[in-house]
């Protein structure tokens, strides 16, 4: 994972992000007609792509994952999954709840959310999801098999990390 | 009849919201990992920004503002299907619920932020306050 190296950018304003994105030509990811206070470029080293984005943190660190050429990204209620070798988007969705975390487990990438988790190949595939009726304030992954979710009403779920199939507390 | 999914988030007007433990998560109280902790510190930061601070009168304001909230169907920004397990029930089924996204502004003294909450029927899931950006 990782091989290949990045520089992420913050810019203090929308506007002086804009003007930088607009003169490379870059697509920006987010929405820029809703309340932001972060906006960053990624530049990747050694090959001719990167990716602007606009977002409100919530408190939270962008989550970035590299797999060879594919990149994952997650911010706010963001998540993009792109081939940056030919630009290509293999998966973007707008999550439910705000992205706390990015997990790789064997050849998964889990995407722990706020209020729900979903799983994807590291080639880019979606593979399942669930949702939880609180808060997830604990998570952990056992034996490489197992993901075991806590949420704040104190509910605890274990599911099968490769088919999404609850198996217990 | 078939009911449009705003119309079924719009059922619940008349009825009080139930908080749970969520005024803990506003004011920067939550506990659980580093994710819930600075997130719940982020929203205390945005409350205190408006001059709410986790005072008594603040947390009763803020249960008569979700009052509100709940009671007015114009601030509906999007209902959407969300699935859950539903681990009472024999072979744990998946089932499937509806969370209303509600966008309103909080005024304090000190100003006002953007509000998103999350609903599920009266119940508060999650709250992301979003303060004014540096355009």
């Amino acid at each position: 994972m990782g091989q290949i190296d990045y520089i992420v950018k913050s810019y203090d304003s929308e506007k002086e992000f804009l003007e930088v994105a607009n003169l490379n030509n870059l697509k920006v990811y987010g929405n820029l007609e809703d309340t932001n206070n972060t906006y960053q470029i990624i530049s990747f080293i050694g090959c001719d792509f990167a990716i602007a984005i606009a977002y409100y943190d919530c408190n939270l660190e962008l989550q970035i994952k590299l797999n060879n050429n594919i990149l994952f990204l997650g911010f706010e209620r963001n998540f993009i999954c792109i081939n940056i070798s030919s630009s290509e988007i293999l998966y973007e969705k707008n999550t439910l709840s705000v992205i706390y975390e990015f997990l790789i487990v064997n050849h998964l990438l889990i995407v722990i959310c706020e209020l729900e988790v979903y799983v994807f190949s590291i080639d880019g595939k979606y593979i399942w999801t669930i949702g939880f009726i609180d808060i997830i304030e604990d998570f952990k992954v056992i034996d490489d098999t197992f993901l075991c979710i806590q949420c704040a009403n104190e509910e605890e779920y274990r599911y099968d990390i490769y088919t999404g199939k609850y198996v217990g507390n | 009849m078939v009911l449009t999914l705003f119309e079924i988030a719009r059922s619940v007007e008349g009825q009080s919201p139930e908080l749970g433990r969520k005024l803990e998560y506003l004011f920067g109280n939550a506990t659980g990992r580093q994710h819930n902790i600075a997130r719940s510190k982020g929203n205390a930061l945005d409350f205190a920004s408006i001059g709410i601070d986790d005072t008594l009168a603040n947390r009763e304001y803020m249960t008569w503002y979700f009052q509100e909230l709940l009671n007015d169907s114009s601030n509906i920004l999007d209902v959407q299907y969300a699935f859950y397990t539903m681990k009472e029930l024999p072979d744990k089924p998946v089932v499937g619920y509806l969370v209303t996204v509600r966008e309103s502004i909080l005024i304090g003294p000190d100003g006002g932020i953007k509000l998103i909450t999350y609903w599920d029927g009266d119940r508060l899931m999650t709250v992301i306050p979003k303060v004014g950006s540096n355009k």
